[in-house]
């Protein structure tokens, strides 16, 4: 995603989410949205997998939640 | 600066202009501004036509007028079209320069126009093709559309490339839809909602991985699945509601807009005065709220002490009686027992044990308690009275104040009433038919009472369905969880939860905050331009509806005139590029044409502050681009190019 290319109210939003994991998972997923904007269906299941697998392991939220 | 450019246009045997044409675009600093001046046929919409056919395809201008199979404006140059023969094509291109510093993109399309037996021609374009400048070459690009929706957006086109004259017409019916789009178009709300909709689609992949997990996990399962069911159906009634409700104030403010014009002074009078009592009725229905919370915290405040003001009374009363009898211990002081604790040794002289000690710390402990309790007693007491005392004078007052505005309330509604009951019985023949408008207007505010009321029951109802809801979910997944596989699909399902509830959080955010944002510029936009003796507020509501109201806070957007219309149009469009912080060209078609001459003069002057870093390139009639208006303009102008037109052919010329 370029910075330039999302409008800057998003970004900030996305600065203000306070946990690391959920953070970086929804700026891969607007970067992969951006990119796929104009297509009708984009396939984005598998890209949105590895993107949780990079995060899901070090995820402590829900250990502390549950 | 640096802004995105049209650094130049070339038209080739494109409409108007036979050969090659190149116009140079490209701004300076400050004047950010281009003037191509034109009279009417000379050929300054289809430079409007021109970028948009290159661009996306389409000539925005001539769309309604077109015949698809045999268009009666070809794409090609009549006069170049005079030296063909029949059945013999001609051809011509647009080609669009576009960057910032220095030229980066290099967007071109052909076109062909056949020229047919009888007078007729068939035209069609090319496909798109750009070159972009990379490490100082120019190369293809190979996903064009794909590049151009991320430098111009094609579904945002409108509000960068428009024809100023139609402006007046954005306010017309169904603007309430424009206004959304707009707003959602440029804070690129739609990335958000794919985003949302994408992860839902993506957890339930995982809802369905939660396979095999027994029958009782079935049963708490299915539990789960109806109450989130009920919570969507509730939301959608209440968005119905909402709906609903917006309608039917539209309704009742075209009623009210209808016996504002009416041609008798006696109900215009009336209408008026029931605008002011409705305002009025809001702003003490504000006050009756404000008021009731105040006295709910006093009441909180002045309860207990007023509860125990016998109880107060009676141990003070004791309290004193005990102290003038002597019988309360008296004052052990601190030092005596610390020096005792110090020394270690009693005044007889014998050395103190560990015993001795610790009856010496709790009677110190115990001593200051007791007498500082009958201290505070006789001295807190009196100043708990005298607080009850004051609490509840405050209470009285704020009691007091209630009844004054409810009744003021219910001096309002019989007004208001009364308006209504001499309305209705108004048999004075004319135009408007009063009687039945006023009717029809009571069953609307009937009506409203009723939604209002059921949006309240609904907005209850999905509280509790959403608690249920949660319940059931936790028992669920309390269930599922008993397998070790099924405890690693939940954390999946939860954190893709918490991510689209992140982008759901954040879509509200931006919708509301961009809302507002474009709600206070548009406000300061249009008063600037307008400016009457008496300022206008512009509103912005979140059902999208566009308020313009008066000093009597009646809405004034169904009796603008069609320049003010424009000049609403104007700052939205304003509003929504600087809030979007969108970095296009804007090239707008006679973008004074309906604006009268006092606006026009402080829109030309004042435009190119709002849009803030935009190439603006304006095309004008004669009788937009006047004297005074170019000497207004004259510090923000870099280009100014006069379009000669003459025997089917114009000449772009520089201006002297």
């Amino acid at each position: 995603m370029q910075r330039e290319d999302v409008n800057e109210l998003i970004l900030q939003k996305v600065d203000e989410i306070d946990d690391n994991q959920v953070r970086n998972f929804v700026e891969d997923i607007l970067r992969f949205e951006r990119a796929e904007l104009d297509k009708q269906q984009p396939h984005y299941k598998s890209d949105f997998s590895d993107y949780l697998q990079r995060y899901i392991e070090d995820w402590e939220s829900y250990d502390q939640d549950n | 600066m640096s802004r995105l450019e049209i650094r130049s246009l070339t038209l080739e045997n494109y409409r108007q202009y036979a050969g090659e044409n190149e116009i140079n675009l490209q701004t300076e600093g400050d004047k950010s501004v281009n003037v191509i001046q034109g009279e009417n046929g000379a050929g300054k919409s289809n430079i409007l036509n021109a970028i948009t056919l290159c661009l996306y395809g389409k000539e925005s201008h001539l769309d309604e007028t077109k015949d698809s199979e045999l268009e009666s404006y070809p794409y090609v140059n009549r006069k170049v079209l005079d030296e063909v023969g029949d059945n013999e094509t001609a051809e011509g291109r647009i080609e669009i320069t576009l960057g910032e510093d220095k030229p980066e993109y290099i967007f071109s399309r052909s076109f062909k126009t056949v020229k047919l037996n009888g007078g007729s021609f068939s035209s069609q374009h090319s496909d798109l093709q750009l070159k972009e400048k990379r490490g100082g070459d120019w190369k293809s690009v190979e996903h064009v559309s794909t590049r151009l929706n991320q430098i111009l957006p094609i579904h945002v086109h409108q509000y960068f490339l428009f024809d100023g004259e139609r402006l007046d017409e954005f306010f017309g019916e169904g603007y309430k839809k424009r206004v959304k789009d707009g707003l959602l178009d440029v804070s690129h709300i739609e990335l958000l909602e794919n985003g949302i909709d994408h992860l839902e689609s993506f957890e339930g992949d995982f809802q369905k991985e939660l396979s095999d997990v027994g029958d009782a996990a079935e049963r708490k399962r299915n539990e789960y699945e109806r109450a989130k069911q009920k919570v969507k159906d509730l939301e959608g009634e209440l968005e119905q509601t909402r709906t609903n409700i917006s309608d039917t104030k539209d309704h009742i403010q075209a009623i009210d807009d209808k016996l504002q014009d009416s041609a008798d002074p006696e109900v215009r009078k009336k209408q008026q005065r029931r605008e002011y009592l409705t305002e009025r009725l809001a702003d003490i229905r504000g006050d009756i709220e404000e008021v009731r919370k105040e006295a709910s915290r006093e009441l909180v405040k002045a309860g207990p002490p007023l509860y125990a003001v016998q109880s107060l009374e009676y141990t003070l009363s004791e309290l004193r009686e005990l102290s003038e009898q002597g019988k309360l211990p008296p004052k052990i002081q601190d030092t005596f027992i610390e020096e005792l604790l110090e020394k270690g040794e009693c005044i007889c002289g014998e050395e103190l044990t560990e015993d001795h000690r610790e009856h010496l710390l709790s009677l110190r402990q115990e001593m200051s308690t007791v007498v500082e309790n009958n201290l505070e007693g006789k001295m807190a007491i009196p100043g708990l009275q005298q607080d009850a005392q004051e609490d509840a004078e405050t209470l009285i007052e704020k009691r007091q104040k209630l009844a004054e505005l409810e009744d003021q309330e219910r001096q309002k509604n019989k007004e208001l009433n009364e308006i209504s009951e001499q309305l209705k019985a108004h048999d004075i023949p004319e135009d408007v038919n009063v009687q039945e408008l006023e009717k029809q207007r009571t069953e609307y505010e009937d009506q409203l009472e009723e939604l209002q009321e059921r949006k309240g029951k609904l907005e209850v109802r999905i509280e509790q369905a959403e608690e249920n809801r949660d319940n059931k979910k936790k028992d669920f997944n309390e269930e599922v969880s008993k397998e070790e596989k099924n405890a690693e699909i939940l954390k999946k399902i939860h954190f893709v939860e918490s991510s689209r509830d992140a982008l759901e959080s954040m879509k509200d955010d931006i919708i509301s905050s961009v809302r507002e944002e474009i709600q206070t510029k548009m406000d300061e936009y249009f008063n600037e331009i307008i400016w009457k003796k008496e300022d206008y507020t512009v509103l912005l509501t979140d059902k999208y509806q566009v308020r313009v109201e008066g000093p009597r806070n009646d809405n004034k957007i169904g009796s603008l005139s069609a320049g003010e219309r424009q000049v609403l149009a104007f700052s939205f469009l304003a509003a929504l590029t600087s809030v979007s912080g969108f970095n296009a060209p804007l090239v707008i078609d006679t973008p004074l044409g309906r604006i009268s001459s006092t606006p026009k003069r402080r829109l030309a002057q004042n435009l190119p502050q709002y849009i803030d870093d935009t190439q603006m390139t304006f095309l004008m009639t004669d009788e937009e681009y006047t004297d005074e208006v170019r000497v207004n303009m004259k510090p923000q102008v870099s280009n100014e190019y006069k379009l000669n037109f003459a025997d089917e052919v114009t000449e772009v010329i520089p201006y002297e």
